[in-house]
């Protein structure tokens, strides 16, 4: 073992790729939040009164509530005052009307990541709205968009340009006083993406957001809205990396889907920011709200997900299962290394006719760090013919690391059928010594091992997607071999 | 009845009058651990929907001041001799009954031979005192029911089982309760170095007002040994039980459980074993039935502290009528505890729309080289099999009572004495059978 021993080391020093502080100008708010600060992003946005309102609401109620404890994991109290709650380039002034408009700067800092925007966007037929730390600098394809009537822009535009849709649904399913990083991202968020799918309409293109969070010491609040109307049918990438630093940045996004009669929505993500370095110093907070709400009848849902950043992950993509024989899905694939902490789930909470829905989760930990599966699957009453599976596995890869499962499963209709299984163990010695046997090496092996063990999720992804998913595993677990 | 509890005030008066009644008759050791137990009550609050241990059976807990007071002494010439008499069924091996948590000499048969220790807790000697204070230990933070156990202690039951010593006849522990107030059962088992025994504890009675029944079992199993745990609950309406078990196993040794909830208003278990050494076992049933308002909440928490432990689980539950079942079940493994084996499963019958079941079934892994998994359903019975029995001239109710019968049966025959098993049986087709009319 000490062969494999050694490239482990080698693997698991290896640092974050992509990791560098882009050095542009930008207009920072000082720390800390109070009334003023809301009143100041709001006037900075040219919001309207009521949106003020909104934010000075949700202000109101998060004053008086406490920091959710539950969770599975550690980390030193949150200073709230000492982060500064809107960061935006100042290039803003001017916004680019092209790719050739956009900072130079900014186009360079893509292509490190490896995310070459306008031949992704041309190429893979993939309009990307770039959302660079907290507003929007380039919205690709919204030509091709618009021909079909579909509405992709910054949410902070859609509050000028769609107020009707966006009061009708802004904290529909997640309500202000949803928890206590849902009530701070209603009163602070910066910006974020909005979506509106008309009747009928199957988008033309996959949908994409590539987030990234640079200005050191900005908490990140995107608000993401996207409302699927009858009939149609919408998939969405997001997709995010972030900047190396020293000190722990808090990001608390909240995602909102609505689902009207047979519309679909398909929400993936790729999530690979900072995890803090090995000795567990900084990285990414990340403490998202996502859930979706089939209200109409007959219509589907799903989350996939691919989680290998962030020092802390505390996510619970969910689905309101109201509308009769809607469908919510959940895949997951959420990997933790050196010191990283994952709490992360999803709800199924059942209430039409005939609803059904699917968890898959795959849980992989190395080093030293902790990986949960925290899930609810809720029947109610009126949730006849309901069904739910849920598989849950854990992989784990050294014995520093934890893997956990927190199952919460209740029934209150006698006609619903809920199925739960869950395993735990390590890659397999006899797996490993016979693929070692055929001349592949430790490292490969465990990477094609664990790449079967997420199979079933990957092949939910988008095409471009699963091959990044891929590679972000590799690269995150190479030489994790024990 | 009012449904307001002045927690924990009234259970601290009680233990301070149990004290004072009491202070010349009581060995010193037991005022001691009274005493400790009582600091610890005092710390503690009522459960709360921000419980998580609670999160599901809080909602349950409806009591009024006038429960904290210990049950009356009852006569065993008066009318509660036959419905004592009814409830207690005799095994054939020692018995130890307890009427209104004091020791009912006239009911009880102890051992003729000294082949092992069974005693009262006023009648142990310092060394087995030291054996009882010091083995249990529970935590009471999010359990206080525990607390007012050994603060209202007024008596309990002290089992050794020497070394290589076999015991054919099960040790049988009975329990029956009646009147206004608390009672405390606790029972201390000690298993020496390849015992074997079997234990079986019944819990029985009835009220027309308030009653809770706070019971407590340590369990410290040595090397090789081995113990079958039967616990029965057979109590009748009004009467609320909240108890817990906790055990600890040294290496080699071996747990088997078996509890059986079949009746009573609010019922909770606890069932806490820790793995301390290499190569120990346990394996843990249960099935339990709820009907009409009635409430049952299985809680088991397995800790694999060593490596090379085993653990296995089966709990089967059935809820009809506006019932709620709840099973939470936990398997800890340590940093240390490679090659761990673990299973847990959890099958539940809903019988009608009105009735609730919640299952958490958790794993919390800290060690690679494990195996571990668990299972959960919620369902109802097979359409196809119900219309199989029909189709053979099988009543509907009659096919369904055979059908959910079977569900829980396999648990059933496992249950290592005949007389008992016979009997859980029949009270379990008695009570699906109810569940079938009821609707």
């Amino acid at each position: 073992m000490s062969e494999s021993d050694k490239s482990v080391d080698e693997l698991i020093k290896s640092e974050y790729k992509h990791g560098f502080v882009t050095d542009i100008e930008s207009d920072t708010f000082e720390p800390g939040l109070n009334e003023d600060v809301i009143r100041r992003i709001s006037a900075r946005k040219n919001e309207p009164e009521w949106m003020l309102e909104w934010r000075l609401k949700a202000y109101d109620a998060w004053k008086e509530m406490a920091e959710p404890q539950w969770a599975h994991v550690k980390f030193p109290q949150i200073d709230f005052d000492a982060i500064s709650y809107y960061s935006a380039p100042k290039s803003q002034e001017n916004a680019p009307k092209s790719l050739d408009e956009v900072d130079p700067e900014l186009l360079r800092t893509y292509e490190k990541l490896g995310i070459p925007l306008h031949e992704r966007a041309r190429l893979a037929g993939v309009a990307v709205d770039v959302v660079f730390d907290s507003v929007s600098v380039a919205t690709t394809f919204k030509d091709q968009l618009a021909k079909a009537g579909v509405i992709f822009c910054p949410i902070s535009e859609a509050i000028q340009e769609h107020p009707e849709l966006v009061k009708k649904y802004l904290g529909k399913v997640v309500a202000q006083k949803d928890n206590y990083y849902s009530a701070l991202n209603s009163a602070v968020f910066s910006d974020g993406s909005f979506v509106y799918i008309p009747k009928g309409v199957r988008c033309p293109l996959e949908l994409s957001t590539y987030f990234r969070i640079n200005e050191a010491n900005t908490g990140q609040f995107e608000r993401t809205l996207i409302i699927a109307d009858e009939g149609s049918h919408v998939s969405y990438l997001e997709g995010c990396t972030a900047p190396m630093r020293d000190e722990n940045q808090l990001h608390a996004a909240v995602v909102e889907l609505v689902l009207l009669d047979d519309s679909e929505i398909k929400y993936s993500t790729v999530q690979n920011w900072y995890p803090g370095d090995e000795n567990g110093n900084g990285g990414i907070y990340n403490f998202v709200t996502k859930r979706a709400n089939c209200i109409g009848k007959n219509s589907k849902v799903s989350w996939t997900q691919v989680e290998t950043g962030s020092a802390i992950t505390w996510k619970y993509p969910s689905c309101i299962l109201k509308g009769d024989n809607s469908v919510g899905e959940f895949y997951s694939v959420a990997l933790t290394n050196n010191f990283q902490q994952a709490d992360t789930g999803t709800k199924m909470i059942h209430i039409g006719k005939n609803t059904k829905s699917t968890i898959i989760s795959k849980g992989i930990s190395a080093g030293k760090s902790d990986a949960s599966y925290r899930g609810l699957v809720k029947f109610g009453p009126n949730a006849d013919n309901a069904r739910n599976y849920t598989q849950c596995d854990s992989l784990l890869i050294g014995d520093k690391c934890g893997a956990h499962t927190f199952p919460y499963i209740e029934s209150k209709n006698k006609t619903g059928v809920i199925e739960h299984e869950a395993t735990t163990s390590k890659v397999s010695d006899d797996q490993l010594f016979l693929c070692q046997q055929r001349g592949m090496d430790a490292e490969r092996a465990v990477s094609m091992i664990v790449n079967g063990f997420c199979k079933e999720v990957f092949k939910e992804l988008p095409m471009e997607f699963a091959v990044e998913a891929t590679k972000l595993l590799e690269v995150s677990l190479e030489g994790s071999v024990g | 009845m009012s449904s307001t509890l002045t927690f924990p005030d009234v259970f601290v008066n009680a233990s301070d009058a149990l004290n004072r009644d009491s202070i010349n008759t009581t060995s010193p050791w037991l005022l001691a651990f009274r005493e400790r137990q009582l600091q610890q009550l005092k710390q503690c609050s009522l459960p709360t929907r921000k419980t998580e241990d609670w999160r599901y059976s809080f909602r349950h807990l409806k009591m009024s001041d006038a429960i904290a007071k210990p049950l009356p002494i009852l006569s065993l010439e008066s009318s509660t001799a036959s419905s004592l008499d009814d409830s207690l069924v005799d095994l054939g091996g020692d018995l130890v009954v307890f009427v209104n948590g004091h020791f009912a000499e006239s009911k009880s048969r102890l051992p003729s031979d000294a082949s092992y220790t069974i005693k009262r807790f006023s009648e142990l000697s310092e060394e087995e005192a030291l054996q009882v204070s010091e083995g249990s230990s529970s935590d009471t933070s999010s359990f206080p029911f525990a607390a007012i156990n050994g603060a209202c202690l007024a008596d309990g039951i002290y089992i050794s089982i020497p070394k290589n010593t076999k015991l054919e006849k099960p040790i049988q522990l009975h329990f029956h309760a009646e009147g206004e107030g608390t009672t405390t059962p606790r029972v201390f088992l000690i298993a020496e170095q390849g015992a074997e025994a079997t234990l079986v504890e019944e819990f029985t009675g009835a009220t027309q007002t308030e009653l809770l029944t706070a019971s407590v079992t340590d369990i410290q199993l040595n090397a090789q040994s081995e113990l079958r745990y039967i616990r029965l609950n057979t109590e009748a309406e009004q009467l609320s039980h909240i108890g817990l078990t906790q055990v600890n196993q040294n290496r080699d040794s071996r747990f088997k459980s078996f509890c059986m909830g079949l009746g009573g208003p609010v019922r909770r278990h606890d069932l806490k074993i820790k793995l301390l050494e290499p190569g120990a076992e346990c394996s843990l049933d249960g099935v339990c039935i709820t009907l009409g308002q009635q409430h049952y909440d299985n809680h088991t928490e397995i800790e694999h502290i060593s490596a090379h432990c085993q653990s296995d689980e089966s709990y089967r539950c059935i809820a009809g009528g506006n019932s709620h079942i709840v099973f939470n079940g936990r398997i800890m493994i340590h940093r240390d505890a490679q090659k761990t084996l673990g299973a847990m499963s959890n099958k539940n019958l809903l019988l009608t729309s009105n009735a609730e079941i919640d299952s958490k079934p958790e794993l919390e892994i800290y060690a690679d080289d494990v195996k571990c998994a668990h299972g959960t359903t919620i369902g109802q019975l097979d359409e196809e099999e119900l219309y199989y029995l029909v189709t053979r001239g099988i009543s509907p109710d009659h096919a369904a009572t055979i059908l959910t019968l079977g569900f829980v049966n396999e648990l059933v025959q496992k249950i290592p004495n005949e007389s008992i098993k016979e009997r859980t049986e029949a009270r379990l087709e008695n009570l699906i059978k109810s569940a079938f009319q009821e609707d």
